[in-house]
């Protein structure tokens, strides 16, 4: 494979050959999702792959079909991370509102309290992203959801060819630096409204 | 294939990845105040031609002049043009001249732990 050969003009033609597809692939399967999130996702994939060709198996299958099935499997995760957020958000003081709500049906709309407070979600999300640019946000996401590994980070930094001490050495130094900034961030997240 | 459009937003978003050639070109457009179109003459090439290029990986420690080579053959660009401006773009990455957006991620973990020691 002319990746693994590190062949420089590999990563250019598996962009051309397979993101469109696989963006048309993602569009068919999550069609009620936000395009720039699959798109993003997309490439992603393809990026990753350029970068750790040696995570493909070609025994297992074809490139494309390999592709998708890691993009569909970022985007449910992604899907589900946002869900979780935006849950975590909705404190119990509101949940014990709602269970009240229930009771008196003139005084709150439960269902109301509950989509306010998931667009709160959503804005503070949006606020915090904000913060970060895509290379950190992407960072972020794979911490928070637990992930340990670290040659995925280290792919996600271009680091994938460097030797694993300097991987190591590299990934803490940046999560590091992106767990202090989120600590600073905290005051945002935990506002008393 | 893939629509032209997705490919340039993609070479975009390859930016801020040291993988790609596109961290080193658009770090040496930025310094120099070139949008893509400028970026695409300075390299010798066709504008909608940018983007595959972009893609490329960047070359790198011993294979570098091999890299430029073989990168310079495949998008009939000029092998030495290329290479000063990747040599331009290292040194602009090594003064940290190049402007926003923001150095690499990993630069700016260096700087900020630096700072706050």
């Amino acid at each position: 494979m002319r990746l693994v050969a590190r062949d420089p003009t590999a990563p250019s033609d598996l962009a051309v050959l397979y993101l469109g597809g696989l963006i048309q692939a993602l569009r068919r399967l999550f069609p009620r999702t936000d395009v720039d999130l699959l798109e993003g996702i997309a490439d992603e994939v393809i990026f990753s792959v350029a970068q750790a060709p040696q995570q493909y198996l070609p025994e297992r299958g074809n490139l494309a079909t390999y592709l998708r099935l890691a993009a569909r499997r970022d985007v449910l995760n992604a899907l589900a991370r946002e869900r979780r957020r935006a849950r975590w958000q909705i404190p119990l003081r509101d949940v014990e509102l709602l269970q009240r709500a229930g009771n008196t049906s003139q005084e709150a709309d439960p269902a109301e309290l509950v989509s306010d407070r998931l667009a709160d979600a959503a804005s503070l999300i949006a606020q915090v992203h904000a913060r970060f640019s895509s290379s950190e946000w992407e960072i972020v996401q794979l911490i928070l959801d637990g992930e340990r590994r670290t040659e995925r980070f280290a792919a996600l930094l271009g680091l994938a060819d460097r030797p694993r001490e300097e991987q190591a050495r590299e990934v803490k130094r940046v999560k590091d630096r992106l767990l202090r900034r989120l600590r600073r961030l905290a005051p945002l997240v935990q506002r008393d409204d | 294939m893939t629509d032209p459009k997705w490919l340039a937003r993609a070479a975009r978003r390859a930016a801020d990845r040291p993988f790609f050639l596109a961290s080193a070109l658009f770090a040496y457009a930025r310094a120099e105040g070139l949008d893509e179109p400028a970026l695409a003459a300075r390299l010798g090439c066709a504008v909608e031609s940018l983007p595959a290029i972009l893609l490329c990986r960047r070359p790198t420690g011993d294979t570098f002049r091999q890299d430029v080579e073989q990168i310079a053959a495949r998008f009939a660009l000029d092998s030495a043009r290329l290479a000063e401006l990747l040599r331009l773009a290292e040194a602009l990455e090594a003064l940290g001249t190049a402007v926003e957006p923001a150095p690499t991620l990993l630069a700016a973990a260096r700087d900020e732990e630096e700072a706050e020691e």
